[in-house]
């Protein structure tokens, strides 16, 4: 167990509910100007999350969360993570995120209207990411 | 009391048709409350970080140096845009009538409407208010489309200067049994007065976030309302089918009893006839 010194404390917020909770000790995520890592006692950094995925190490075990984009805040060694949308890579099923994908293709080729045409093209992006994330952690299993 | 067996027997039909059809109503709703329920309970945390994120950011910053429109100092002068959610349907109770109350207090005519929701849109119209536009509830839960749409509302309003400020006005929902009427300030954003927080290392930097930042709180915010207003009504719609039940069962049951006195004595009669006779 990880004394309280070298961890800090982690909250990923998506409107579905809390995903992720907890003491961790190392996080690395991408923002919209690179991929970055916070480690315990950060100095305090607001900014701006990109579409990826987020890797926390807690207790010796990674995590990986896909995230849709979001924000990040660092403060007295708490870390928030608010995001339209994260999910556990463990509870991604690419089945349904492979169908998802093709059904928000097929509304982006009908040209629907203006707001459908926006909800398709994140729900598109959203499948994307999840299956990235998803051989992402899949090729990791393989490696190792 | 009617003594018409005949007519007794066609209210106390109909006492429990009424009862039954109701009660299909309270169990539709208890049904939808729980998903409604989870939803907001999901979404609270989620909004409470947006918000406090967005006052602690805003508290920190000078917000002259920022050229947001939707930081601009607004003009008093100007019209305010209210947002009313209500329901699509009645039979719920009080609730549309607490509503259109606080309509009528809020609504002096310097305001401009949004409505969402059958009821407000209907008593807006007809009370001959401004109404910029209209969108239904449903009676699923509300889904993200009509956030977009209206945002664009606002959006077009604020940045041409048109208006002062957005309010929100629905129903919050405190507990199955309680709900109140509530007005939210959506913009200007207000600004909480917290101790003093550390100044934050802003990357890439200030002002980027800031405008990024902003569009999300009055998403987030206005959805949290829809969500929070439709939980209130299929609570308020519950409860209202339940007392309902309760008093066509009531009622049903007083019919029974007058009907079977009647019938009493209508019998006690024959048999007095009768007995007469012989």
């Amino acid at each position: 167990m990880a004394s309280k010194d070298n961890t800090f404390f982690l909250e990923i917020v998506s409107p579905e509910g809390i995903v992720f909770e907890g003491e961790v000790e190392k996080i690395t995520l991408e923002t919209n100007i690179g991929e970055i890592t916070v480690l315990p006692h950060h100095v305090s950094l607001f900014t701006k999350l990109a579409e990826g995925e987020v890797t926390i190490l807690a207790d010796g075990n990674k995590t990986h969360i896909a995230v849709a984009g979001g924000f990040l805040e660092v403060k007295e060694n708490k870390a928030t993570i608010l995001s339209d949308y994260a999910i556990r890579a463990e509870s991604i099923e690419i089945a349904k995120a492979e169908e998802r994908k093709r059904k928000a293709e097929n509304v982006l080729q009908e040209k629907a209207e203006n707001t459908d045409f926006i909800l398709a093209q994140k729900d598109l992006r959203k499948s994307i990411l999840e299956l990235k994330v998803a051989q992402n952690v899949k090729r990791r299993h393989t490696n190792s | 009391m009617a003594t018409n067996p005949q007519l007794l027997k066609r209210r106390i039909k109909t006492a429990k048709n009424i009862a039954q059809i109701s009660k299909a109503m309270e169990m539709i709703s208890a049904s939808k409350i729980k998903k409604a329920q989870n939803k907001v309970l999901n979404n609270k945390p989620y909004a409470q970080k947006i918000v406090t994120l967005t006052s602690s950011l805003l508290h920190n910053t000078d917000k002259s140096s920022l050229s947001n429109p939707f930081l601009r100092i607004p003009d008093m002068e100007k019209k305010s845009l209210i947002i009313i959610i209500s329901p699509d349907k009645g039979l719920c109770g009080s609730l549309n009538t607490y509503i259109t109350k606080k309509i009528l207090e809020l609504s002096v005519p310097n305001t401009k409407i949004v409505a969402v929701g059958k009821k407000a849109e209907q008593f807006c119209i007809r009370m001959g208010f401004e109404v910029l536009g209209v969108f239904p509830m449903g009676s699923s839960i509300p889904s993200y489309n009509h956030v977009y749409n209206i945002i664009q509302i606002i959006q077009k309003e604020y940045n041409e200067n048109n208006i002062s400020s957005v309010k929100l006005l629905y129903a919050r929902f405190n507990s199955v049994f309680s709900q109140e009427v509530h007005v939210a300030d959506l913009l200007p954003i207000p600004v909480a007065q917290i101790e003093s927080v550390p100044e934050y290392l802003y990357e890439p930097n200030m002002h980027d976030i800031i405008s990024d930042l902003l569009p999300y709180y009055i998403e987030v915010q206005l959805y949290h309302s829809i969500l929070e207003a439709h939980t209130s009504e299929q609570a308020a719609r519950m409860v209202a089918m339940q007392n309902a039940k309760n008093n066509a069962l009531d009622i049903a049951d007083a019919l029974t009893l007058s009907y079977n006195k009647s019938r009493q004595e209508r019998i006690t009669n024959e048999i007095l006839g009768l007995a007469n006779n012989i």
